[in-house]
């Protein structure tokens, strides 16, 4: 943008909107000029981050010396250019268009007298299967027909309202397709085709029947959709919907947040209501730049992190081997107090690639002071060591094992610890492991969109991680529970203070998370969990997709 | 090995080990994890065997105790259950739920100067029922030959399995219709499953099952059936009603329908019977307060607040208009709920329920009592202090201050006689001003405990077997010779 | 038990034939069932819109609004129901008032049926008034026209009918003086409050069937509980049908927003698969 504002500034080519003298770069659009004017013009296929192809014809503007009028979105802008963007006439011309446009579509409440007191009482709106009005519609409160109707003050559709009566797509993971709301302006179709280079979908059919569609009709989850929900970002009606995620009506707010399912950190905005994290998209304007998301941080982060089997309450078992719930300090003492029983060759952590870097940091530093650096990863399920020194030969010697992704070890990664006497369990949800005998303490943590913090991905950026919604019960974050630990052996000479001095340390030793293996894109587990577990239409989707290529990627 | 009385005396009552507080008010699993058999034998021989078995006359079906309490002593677990059988059909439930400490212990000699030292009776006896069960020594017993007589009852709580236990081994074919989808009444949706689980109120009526009884779920007697169908068109010789006491009752303050306030029936049946604590895996939803409010100080009040414990709730109160001494709800109840943090409002009682603009419930102003002259029971009445009010934040109210007749049968059987508060009127053994229509336990009584209900039953079934037998009457069904 | 003899759709409204012989011969107009889909189901009451005693079936027309109609709608023929119960509720007061109009929408377009013709068997004169946003969206209506001796329309956007809803229909019969005795309406809670309003000026008497949230259907829980002339009434034994002039809308509308935040959270770990569909999947693997 910046570019183009000084390209502008230096630019001799102008031309007139509206009356008013602006200068532009050849290769711009009419519509692009009268954005960077402040000129509204309204548009239903155009965006700003897609091809345009002048389809709806909303943005029909006159141009002098032309004949009729010409699409803003399709039509470059010239030297000497005198355009006017709007006049009683054009207003009757997109009224117009207008009109046919939702002559296709369940309109009755556009226009219906009553639908304020109707919708004021529907709060969120009706969860059909299929919409017949606003009110049944999940894209009620973002929908840029309504905002059409609005500007242009539309009030009646003189046309007869003919439903098209496709049937319903709701066989899909993920997904719900109504495309009796489709107005074609094919927004899905580019974003999937010409910035994703899928091709997922396409129009099918021709003249009347024209609709969007699959080849051959087939499911999206048997074809190469890969779920990324850019067309549902994308798609100006309620057409296309995340089934998880539309029923919540307005958000009580938006957070931007870091993904950190794999290395790629994608920038996410999630929607949260009730305390919790319940949707997730992009950010609206996506003129910022193409990011693709995949299906795991668009779609899973609800299903993942809201189940109620989420471990809630510190729990420590007792002498006489009951496990009781208790308060942090008395978990932290009695967890303090049998690490204190062992040398420090006799203990090893396992880390977890998904922590944060202050999770990570706090680990390793532990690890270095408490446990002779035994500190280790679970990668495609074989022990890697952090430290390049230390080999599996030390673990026969392994007296105490504090897991932070006890789900990642294996019966056989166990018996390979032949001297285990006691295991400290700190993670989401429950594992075979926190019932295991020698497991003497639970402590819940939480998961990235409870926390604060940062963390390192691929090509070594570091992205803002921030916390969205709140943990459950008690839960703490992981390096907190570290700190606690740490200060509380050997009273407080633990070097780590606070979660400031934390982010400095990171700075100071930056190999540290430099050895961090990476979590790759394909990965299908959270902290050792497979996601599949906790979001069913995943489980179908890397089902479908094993079945029919052998592999999955994200 | 034989005791001495004063060895005997010596010994100290054995106490039941328990979920410690902290960790059982997160969980749904049962406090008391029961006794041991080395536990049971120890507790079992602390009983006198006494001549005058006091114990026995305060157990409303009167189970041979002593005589039980011998058998564990010899360590014949399944004998004695099987002996606690021939009076009470639901010993497992029984055992937890009867407030022996008013009953069975409340009578025994040992406890005459310390009732926590009484003979753990029912601890005894929820052990055999549970060493029966797990252990697969339950016997059917023997089905007499088919008389011939048709049976129907109506609802399967404690009276009505106990009055189909009875007559299906006296030969009688009994088909009992329960408005539910699973059965047990009150013991599958008012009592927890901390406190009674579920998997043994199934294992009883499975086994009233494979002795022939036929259960017909999801059907409202009333509405589907009335009473003089079951006779004449559906060819049944005696109706048997124990369809309880359901009907909440509401105060009559302002906010009693603002969102946030149920009462303790609907409460405990979502979380008891559609299982909604386990949500979203059982799709029916339920509120969870942060502050909650009890109101009522029985025993569904003590399993509503230590529900809303489990669920998640920060504070849950319970507020009663009489003190604490006076609070029906059984003795290990109240000791539970104060062990898991539940607060005491006492002598005090709401007066209006504030709610925000969306209709939730957001405190609660309640009135301060205290106690005054004793009413005809003897109790002393609790009196309203003129202004003396206080209030506090609550965003659930949960009202458990009792239930009334249903009048779904009552309404649709206008030729049985009822009382002015809609209980059905029963002579001493069940019998209504029906001809041969029975009815027992809460919906008679009012609301009582389950083992009233169980002896209500038992009378009632010996009345069915006394009149339909007795000369002169036919069958009206198959014959089954 | 249960089984689902036919099923069709119109728009959001599924007709769903259940075999239900008990409840076939008991039940009567104004009467609802309460059914779970599967044993993880909610219990929810539908009003049972026709009957057939000799085959021992009931219909219901259930409109698809959440988790739980959506289970309902998925079902196929062949499925069966985990539970069905009833009928439950006061049935409709049915004697010969004269000119009675019954107005319904979205399912109370079935609704409306079963009152409709027992009303017309009465001796009434009745005016069934259905509504709909098109005209496309109507259904049961060669049905309602042989119980009524007027059947007119309203739609939202004018294709059929009058433009606008019932209580404009009604609105406007009065208006040319059409004398009416009783009304009867069926439908969401918002068409009923409108509808209540319009006969209210002139002091109709007018039967609402509220469609409150339920537990048990039996009168013993309270969770269908509403206020109507300032008295606590249970929608499940002393409804479903109040005067409508007497009902705190208000509060009803509240009462029933109560679990919003549940209703839109469950789609989220909900697979599209039905637990019917997954329960027969695993029925045909093993064999």
């Amino acid at each position: 943008m910046n570019k183009l504002a000084v390209k502008n500034e230096l630019s001799h080519e102008k031309m007139t909107i509206d009356g008013k003298s602006v200068p532009f770069t050849s290769g711009e659009t009419i519509l692009d000029v009268a954005k960077r004017s402040g000129i509204y013009i309204p548009t239903l296929c155009a965006r700003a981050d897609l091809p345009s192809t002048g389809s709806c014809r909303l943005c029909l503007v006159k141009v002098e010396g032309m004949r009729g009028y010409a699409t803003s979105c399709t039509t470059p802008a010239e030297q000497g250019m005198v355009v006017t963007t709007n006049s009683p006439a054009i207003e009757k011309l997109r009224r117009g268009i207008l009109e046919l446009i939702l002559s296709e579509h369940p309109s009755a409440c556009l226009v219906c007298p009553i639908r304020e007191t109707c919708e004021k009482f529907n709060a969120p709106s009706s969860k059909t299967g299929r919409v017949t009005g606003c009110n049944m519609c999940p894209n009620r409160d973002t929908c840029e027909l309504r905002q059409l109707v609005e500007y242009l003050g539309l009030e009646e559709i003189r046309y007869p309202i003919l439903y098209k009566d496709f049937p319903l797509e709701r066989d899909d993971p993920f997904m719900d397709r109504d495309y009796n709301l489709c107005i074609l302006c094919g927004r899905c179709i580019r974003v999937c085709q010409e910035n994703l280079g899928t091709s997922a979908i396409s129009f099918v059919q021709r003249g009347h029947d024209t609709k969007v569609g699959t080849s051959f009709g087939k499911l999206h989850v048997d074809g190469n959709c890969r779920f990324c929900m850019h067309c549902v970002d994308v798609c100006p009606t309620g057409a296309l919907s995340v089934r998880g995620s539309k029923w919540y009506g307005y958000p009580d707010e938006e957070i931007n947040i870091t993904c950190i399912l794999c290395d790629r950190g994608c920038e996410l905005v999630v929607d949260t209501k009730w305390g919790k994290v319940m949707g997730a998209h992009p950010i609206r304007d996506m003129s910022a730049g193409k990011r693709e998301y995949c299906v795991k941080g668009r779609c899973c982060l609800p299903a993942l992190f809201n189940s109620p089997d989420r471990l809630k309450y510190p729990a420590v078992r007792r002498e006489d081997g009951k496990f009781i719930y208790t308060n942090w300090d008395t978990a932290i003492k009695h967890a303090s107090g049998i690490l204190s029983k062992y040398k420090a060759s006799e203990i090893a952590l396992l880390s977890s690639s998904h922590l944060t870097d202050e999770s990570i940091y706090v680990l390793h530093e532990f690890a270095r002071v408490y446990a002779d650096s035994n500190i280790f990863y679970i990668v495609d399920g074989k022990l890697t060591f952090s430290t390049i020194e230390k080999s599996d030969e030390i673990l026969k010697d392994i007296k105490l094992l504090y897991a932070v992704e006890a789900n990642s070890l294996t019966d056989d990664i166990i018996d390979r610890f032949s001297s285990l006497e006691h295991i400290i369990v700190q993670d989401i949800y429950p594992s075979k492991l926190s019932l295991l005998e020698k497991t003497c303490a639970i402590f819940p943590t939480t998961v990235f969109t409870e926390m604060d913090g940062t963390k390192t991905c691929a090509e070594n950026r570091r992205e803002t991680v921030a916390k969205a919604a709140n943990p459950p019960g008690n839960a703490m974050p992981d390096w907190e529970i570290i700190l606690k630990i740490g200060n509380e052996l050997r009273n407080g000479n633990f070097k780590i203070k606070d979660f400031r001095s934390i982010q400095n340390l990171i700075l100071m030793h930056p190999w540290i998370i430099g050895a961090v293996p990476m979590v790759p894109k394909d990965s299908v587990v959270y902290r050792g969990f497979p996601i599949a577990d906790f979001v069913p239409d995943f489980r179908e989707y890397i089902e479908h997709r094993l079945k029919a290529n052998g592999e999955v990627h994200f | 090995m034989s005791l001495t009385a004063k060895e005997r005396m010596a010994i100290k009552r054995n106490k039941m080990d328990e979920q410690p507080p902290d960790l059982r008010n997160r969980n749904f699993e049962e406090v008391p994890y029961g006794y041991t058999p080395e536990e049971a034998v120890a507790e079992a021989q602390r009983c006198l065997n006494c001549k005058k078995k006091t114990c026995v006359s305060g157990c409303p079906v009167e189970v041979p105790i002593p005589e039980f309490i011998t058998l564990i002593a010899e360590k014949e677990f399944a004998e004695a259950a099987r002996v606690i059988k021939t009076k009470n059909v639901l010993p497992a439930v029984c055992g937890r739920v009867c407030p022996q400490e008013s009953q069975c212990e409340g009578e025994c000699i040992r406890g005459k100067k310390d009732i926590t030292q009484a003979v753990a009776i029912g601890n005894l006896e929820r052990f055999v029922a549970d060493y029966e069960r797990e252990n697969n020594l339950v016997e059917l017993p023997k089905i007499r030959k088919k008389n011939g007589f048709k049976v129907a009852v109506i609802g399967s709580g404690p009276s009505g399995l106990t009055v189909a236990g009875d007559l299906i081994k006296l030969g009688y074919e009994v088909t009992i219709y329960e408005a539910f989808h699973r059965g047990g009444g009150v013991l599958v949706y008012g009592i927890p499953e901390f406190r009674l689980p579920k998997k043994i109120v199934q294992a009883e009526i499975k086994g009233l099952e494979d002795l022939g009884v036929k259960i017909f779920y999801n059907s409202v007697i009333g509405r589907l059936h009335k009473i003089d169908e079951l006779f004449n068109d559906l060819g049944f010789d005696a109706v048997y009603i124990g369809v309880g006491a359901g009907l909440p009752i509401f105060l009559d303050i302002p906010g009693m329908n603002l969102n946030g306030v149920f009462s303790a029936n609907e409460y405990l049946t979502r979380s008891n019977l559609m299982k909604s604590y386990l949500f979203p895996k059982y799709r029916t939803p339920m509120i969870i307060g942060k502050k909650v409010a009890v109101l009522g100080g029985g025993n569904v009040a003590m399993d509503s607040a230590r529900t809303a414990i489990r669920l998640g709730a920060e504070k849950s109160t319970i507020v009663y208009r009489r003190s604490m001494e006076q609070m029906p709800a059984r003795a290990a109840e109240v000791h539970h709920a104060k062990e898991e943090k539940i607060e005491f409002n006492l002598l005090s009682n709401p007066v209006e329920i504030y709610g925000n603009d969306d209709g939730w419930a957001t405190a609660m102003k309640c009135q301060n009592y205290e106690l005054g002259e004793p009413d005809e029971s003897g109790r002393q009445r609790p009196v309203a202090i003129e202004n003396s009010f206080f209030e506090f934040d609550c965003d659930q109210v949960l009202v458990s201050i009792g239930g009334q007749a249903n009048p779904l049968i009552t309404k649709t059987t206008p030729d049985m006689k009822t009382n002015k508060w809609g209980y059905i009127v029963t002579d001493d053994w069940g019998r209504t001003s029906k001809q041969f229509v029975y009815a027992g336990g809460d919906i008679v009584t009012g609301a009582a405990t389950v083992i009233s209900a169980m002896g209500a039953g038992r009378r009632a079934a010996k009345a069915i077997h006394e009149d339909l037998t007795k000369e002169g009457n036919e069958t009206t069904g198959d014959d089954g010779k | 038990m249960y089984e689902i003899v036919e099923k069709s759709e119109i728009f959001n409204v599924h007709k769903i034939v259940i075999k239900a012989p008990a409840i076939a011969s008991a039940v009567k107009a104004g009467q609802f069932v309460i059914i779970m889909a599967s044993e993880y189901s909610e219990r929810i009451p539908v009003t049972v819109s026709d009957w057939d005693v000799e085959a021992g079936n009931i219909t219901l027309y259930i409109l698809e609004v959440g988790i739980s109609t959506l289970e309902l709608a998925r079902m196929k023929v062949g499925d069966s129901l985990f539970a069905v119960t009833g009928p439950l509720g006061v049935p409709s007061e049915i004697k010969d008032y004269g000119t009675v109009v019954l107005g319904g929408g979205c399912y109370g377009i079935g609704g409306i049926y079963p009152i409709a013709k027992a009303c017309k068997e009465a001796g009434n004169k009745v005016i069934s008034i259905i509504e709909a946003r098109y005209k496309d969206m109507f259904y049961h209506e060669k049905e309602l026209m042989e119980v009524s001796d007027k059947l007119l329309y309203a739609t939202s956007d004018g294709s059929k009918g009058k433009k606008g809803k019932v209580e404009d229909v009604v609105c406007e019969m009065l208006e040319q003086g059409e004398k009416i005795d009783q009304a009867f309406f069926m439908g969401c809670t918002q068409m009923l409050e409108r509808c209540s309003e319009a006969t209210r000026p002139n002091g109709i008497p007018t039967k609402v069937a509220l469609n409150s949230i339920m537990l048990d259907g039996t009168g013993m829980c309270g969770a269908c509980r509403v206020s109507v002339g300032g008295e606590i009434k249970f929608a499940c034994v002393d409804g479903p049908e109040f005067d409508g002039h007497e009902v705190n809308w208000n509060e009803l509308h509240n009462r029933k927003a109560a679990y919003a935040e549940q209703e839109a959270e469950i789609y989220q770990s909900y697979s599209h698969e039905c637990m019917a569909e997954k329960k027969l999947k695993q029925e045909l693997e093993r064999g």
